[in-house]
């Protein structure tokens, strides 16, 4: 969800709070620049700000056409019936030939995709403006992924001639001078000079390794931009700007399209023929019909209307739709705005949305099932109850940890350990996915050192080894750990616990049918003082004393044993 | 013996008609007062006997020096005896252990006089023929209690001279409690088996137990507070028919993670700075081979009456293996087997365990936490139906405003047509986090104090059960 920062229309708050939740949107928060700022800085810093009241909207992530003051009023005008949805139209300039942008077969090898249009005649004023270029870096943030998949440039047409050329080329042989800059660079050199620009580093990796950058020229060889990184200095657009130029450079020619529709749809309205645009040798700004039933609708949301009153439904979405006459069908046309429509299923929400949420009847689905726990969980629910009642206390620790938590702190090597590695970890809490619950229980000794001892601690849950047979390479293994630790080691205790742990899992001591412990030699136990568990003639699990330097390794001071094993044999 | 003196106080409290003073009956029946508190409070154990209000009085004592005087007189009048008539050396007269205090005092109150002329050093002659001696008497007075005779004036003179002082006495107000009586029998601590072989408890008196202290703390485990909470949705999704799902998988690839979700393959979700990835096991091999093309044909180019997302999907960015970051990986892999089945039969399926998120950690939001997911596979549901179960299931829960803590919706067409579910089954789900509701619950703020090892072990030993719905 994005959030939208819009100024007060001429409703009250709670008016407002109501529309946004009939439309499908989310109210998030009443604020002002000064209080958003006494937040972040503090009261000092915030006395020179406006405090002009300002709406957070959570949008829906893929409502592109909301997520600027033009497209959201324009949408909430259409929903309350004050006005018609607008027809977007592409036109020919009354004079002269249509703009082209050639592509050449370089831009293969960077970036190879280019769409771009015209917006003629348009009124900037300084609101229109800033919200024009806000538009364009929430777009840039969003479905462009920081400009990897779409760049835009915006240019001012009266400053340059087409035909225009994006092609692609050694960055050595590129050279202009870029925006808010006073020489000229080559590509190389501007690679380098905005390595340390606080905004611009962030994009750099999109083309730096590549043989060739993109770049558009106009005919006389001005270079217009080198996206996605600069526009150039000489068409920069501004509040006097009458003819605005937009290309749109990308790796996905679908999102360049929904892009470029996008900015040129919301500011259409500025124009001296609102809501008409110039798209540049392009067949795009495309409505798309559907054809549906308003059965289909009525059976997916729950309710039963008629098609006509479903028609007006849609159509206050900016879906403007018509009853066909042919049965219960329903022509709905999708426009350039909703990229989001690709299915009947979106038109279906749409419907449900200006139908109101909150006027569907809820229903109880009559689905009748039979319960069944997961075998493994259920094992796991009845067991807690149990150990917990044996004395023992609950913890819960993460899944994730460092390297060193399951090997070095344990006396073992990370090789041995079966451990899967995490190749993007933030930080080295976050390298492993545990091998054992051991190192967890200890650090929750380590932070509870104040408690009365002894500290009998237990945790059942699931920890993850490589494992080739399965299709993902790794699976989770359900263990039950626990530990004791107090002045004296108390193995008894530990002990004690292992044939409780039995008796509840109806195994009892034996050594071919029953269970047994054998004594065994572990680098995490004190030697002497480590024994395996066996069940059933398969080992499922090692108890014993810990090692004095496994206990220091964990910052801990006394002694302390411990029991691990598998709960999968026991299903 | 505690016991000591209270049939004694009792007589006494019984003929006195407003009651009496604790230090009072200790004079009277001449014991200690120290005996009398005792009494007091054995006698109080034993119910509405009596009553006693604790008061205070401040009364004055001789100091041991005073004692003395009380006995032999002042050191002035002990200096005037010690004097004869002919007179006495004055070196001798210093040398008596009385001498020098007495010596002066007596000066000053002109019972004796010093000739200096005298042969062999001065000499002391009384100066008059008889004296009173006043601290003395004073100092009688006071020991037999009736200092109140006494002028403040006196008092403080002598306590300036160190012997008297002024004491604090706690002492007990004494009079008859409702069930006042002269005789009273001993009371037993505890019944013992003896005393019910014998049938003995029936004659006895049982000493009272003091009900506003605090009980032995029993020796137990205790189950972790989240945990409780677990149990607690499993029970309500066990009661509403839902069938539990397995999700004993952290590692999931990304195919069944987002490609099977309809999630395109360039969704901010699958960055690097909101997923795990692994470096080992970096890849997943084994895909159902023709549903992995179904998938990749309605990213790519759409179909099933979808647009699709037109980009060039990709196996190897499907084949990149993560740490699961919803569980709805398994509810696609559990609708993916329901597809397979000969006749498509209507489930409901739950689950709750732990997703993961390479997320910026702050006192809300930890890399781990546990989903709770509930799906329903049927033919022919509506929006209305998700909005019913929904209202059920929260209802469950005790939470009236469960807009907040969820999400909710029916899956895609584009992620049910392409595993082979008949066209007119819908699948709705919902999904929520344990830990925000268990905070909400037990009133916790910070994460870090409910899942991990830095928990507060005090806060888990005195956890209530978990009942949602109170």
């Amino acid at each position: 969800l994005l959030d939208f920062t819009f100024r007060r229309m001429l409703l009250s708050d709670e008016e407002f709070d109501e529309l946004c939740f009939e439309f499908g949107l989310e109210l998030d928060e009443i604020t002002s620049e000064k209080e958003i700022i006494s937040k972040e800085q503090g009261d000092c810093k915030a006395s020179e700000a406006s405090d002009i009241i300002l709406y957070k909207i959570d949008v829906p992530a893929n409502r592109y056409d909301l997520l600027c003051l033009e497209g959201l009023v324009r949408g909430l005008q259409v929903f309350k019936n004050k006005l018609e949805a607008p027809r977007y139209r592409r036109v020919r300039p009354a004079s002269g030939e249509p703009q082209k942008l050639i592509i050449t077969k370089e831009t293969a090898a960077v970036r190879p995709h280019a769409v771009a249009a015209v917006l003629r005649n348009i009124t900037f004023t300084q609101e229109r403006y800033d919200s024009f270029i806000e538009l364009q870096e929430k777009l840039h943030q969003n479905i462009c992924r920081k400009r990897s998949l779409v760049a835009i440039g915006t240019h001012d047409l009266d400053t340059i001639s087409g035909p225009f050329t994006f092609t692609a080329k050694p960055p050595a042989q590129i050279c202009f001078k870029p925006l808010n800059q006073t020489k000229e660079y080559t590509a190389a050199e501007l690679m380098t000079l905005y390595k340390t620009d606080s905004h611009l580093r962030h994009y750099l990796h999109i083309i730096e390794d590549k043989p060739v950058y993109p770049v558009i020229h106009d005919r006389n060889g001005i270079v217009l931009s080198m996206p996605p990184i600069i526009n150039g200095d000489h068409s920069k657009i501004n509040l006097k700007t009458k003819n605005v130029f937009i290309e749109c450079t990308a790796m996905d020619l679908t999102k360049a399209k929904i892009v470029l529709d996008m900015m040129v749809t919301m500011f259409s309205e500025y124009c001296s023929q609102p809501f008409s645009l110039f798209h540049v040798n392009s067949r795009e700004l495309a409505y798309r019909t559907e054809t549906l039933s308003s059965d289909f609708i009525n059976r997916k949301v729950g309710i039963n209307e008629s098609t006509e009153k479903i028609a007006q439904l849609l159509t206050k979405m900016c879906l403007k739709s018509t009853a066909t006459g042919a049965g219960d069908e329903i022509e709905v046309e999708i426009p350039p705005t909703r990229s989001d429509v690709i299915h009947a299923c979106d038109i279906m929400e749409d419907a449900a949305i200006a139908y109101g949420f909150n006027n569907i009847v809820r229903t109880t689905p009559r689905t009748y099932t039979v319960a069944n726990q997961f075998p493994l969980n259920k094992l796991t629910e009845l067991l807690r109850q149990d150990l917990a009642a044996a004395g023992f206390t609950e913890a819960l620790n993460f899944a994730l940890c460092s390297q060193e938590d399951i090997a070095d702190k344990l006396g073992k090597k990370i090789e041995d350990t079966k451990a899967i590695h995490i190749s993007n970890p933030k930080t080295a809490e976050f390298q492993v996915a545990r091998t054992t619950l051991l190192p967890g229980l200890l650090k929750t000794i380590a932070a509870n050192r104040k408690m009365p001892l002894p500290l009998k601690l237990f945790e059942i849950s699931d920890v993850v080894l490589k494992d080739q047979k399965k299709d993902v390479g790794a699976r989770n293994s359900r263990r039950f750990c626990a530990v004791y630790y107090s002045k004296s080691p108390g193995f008894e205790v530990i002990h004690g616990l292992l044939d409780r742990t039995m008796q509840l899992l109806e195994v009892k001591p034996g050594s071919t049918d029953g269970y047994h412990i054998r004594a065994a030699e572990d680098s995490t136990f004190f030697p002497g003082r480590c024994a395996e568990i066996f069940a059933r003639g398969q080992s499922v699990g090692r108890l014993g004393v810990l090692h004095p330097d496994v206990i220091t390794r964990f910052e801990l001071t006394m002694p302390c044993s411990a029991l691990e094993m598998d709960l999968e044999p026991f299903l | 013996m505690a016991d000591t003196g209270v049939l004694e106080l009792l007589r006494l409290i019984e003929k006195a008609d407003d009651g009496v003073d604790s230090v009072d009956a200790a004079s009277r029946l001449g014991v200690d007062h120290q005996v009398v508190v005792g009494a007091v409070k054995s006698l109080q154990s034993l119910g509405d006997i009596i009553s006693a209000e604790q008061r205070s009085s401040k009364h004055w004592e001789l100091t041991e020096e005073g004692s003395e005087i009380a006995k032999q007189g002042s050191y002035e009048a002990r200096v005037f005896s010690a004097v004869p008539l002919e007179g006495l050396a004055q070196s001798d007269l210093m040398k008596l252990p009385f001498g020098k205090i007495g010596f002066s005092k007596a000066m000053s109150n002109r019972w004796i006089k010093v000739d200096k002329a005298q042969e062999g050093g001065p000499r002391v002659y009384r100066s008059v023929d008889s004296v009173v001696d006043q601290v003395r008497e004073k100092l009688l007075l006071l020991q037999k209690g009736s200092g109140s005779q006494l002028e403040d004036k006196d008092k403080n003179e002598l306590k300036k001279r160190k012997l008297l002082s002024e004491v604090t006495v706690k002492s007990y107000w004494i009079g008859k409690g409702n069930s006042f009586s002269t005789t009273i029998t001993k009371q037993e601590t505890e019944l013992t088996p003896e005393m019910i072989a014998s049938g003995s408890w029936k004659e006895k008196k049982f000493k009272p137990y003091n009900f506003e202290a605090m009980g032995v703390a029993p020796d137990c485990g205790h189950l972790h507070p989240l945990m409780k909470v677990r149990t607690q949705f499993r029970q309500i999704f066990l009661e509403m028919g839902f069938t539990e799902m397995p999700t004993n998988n952290f590692i999931e690839s990304s195919f069944w993670n987002f490609d099977s979700l309809f999630q395109p393959q360039q969704h901010p979700a699958r960055d690097q700075h909101d997923t795990f990835f692994l470096s080992d096991p970096a890849l997943s091999h084994e895909f159902p081979q023709d549903y992995l093309e179904r998938v990749k044909r309605v990213h790519s180019e759409g179909g099933y009456g979808s647009q699709g997302y037109m980009y060039d999907w990709k196996i190897e960015e499907a084949q990149k293996n993560i740490l699961r970051t919803h569980t709805t990986a398994v509810s696609a892999r559990m609708l993916y087997k329901l597809a397979q089945q000969e006749k498509f039969t209507p489930v409901k399926y739950f689950s709750i365990d732990r997703v993961f998120r390479n997320e910026t950690l702050d006192a809300t939001h930890l890399a781990e936490f546990h989903q709770i997911e509930g799906v329903v596979a049927d033919y022919g549901l509506t929006l209305g139906d998700l909005m019913g179960i929904l209202h059920q299931f929260f209802t469950k829960l005790g939470l009236k405003k469960w807009v907040e803590v969820g999400n909710s919706g029916v899956f895609r067409p584009e992620m049910l047509l392409p595993m082979g579910l008949p066209e007119d089954v819908s699948v709705i789900a919902w999904g929520l986090s344990l830990e925000r509701p268990t905070m909400i619950k037990y009133g916790i703020n910070n994460i870090r104090e409910l899942v991990g090892h830095k928990v507060n072990l005090q806060m888990v030993y005195d956890g209530p059960i978990c009942r949602l719905d109170s």
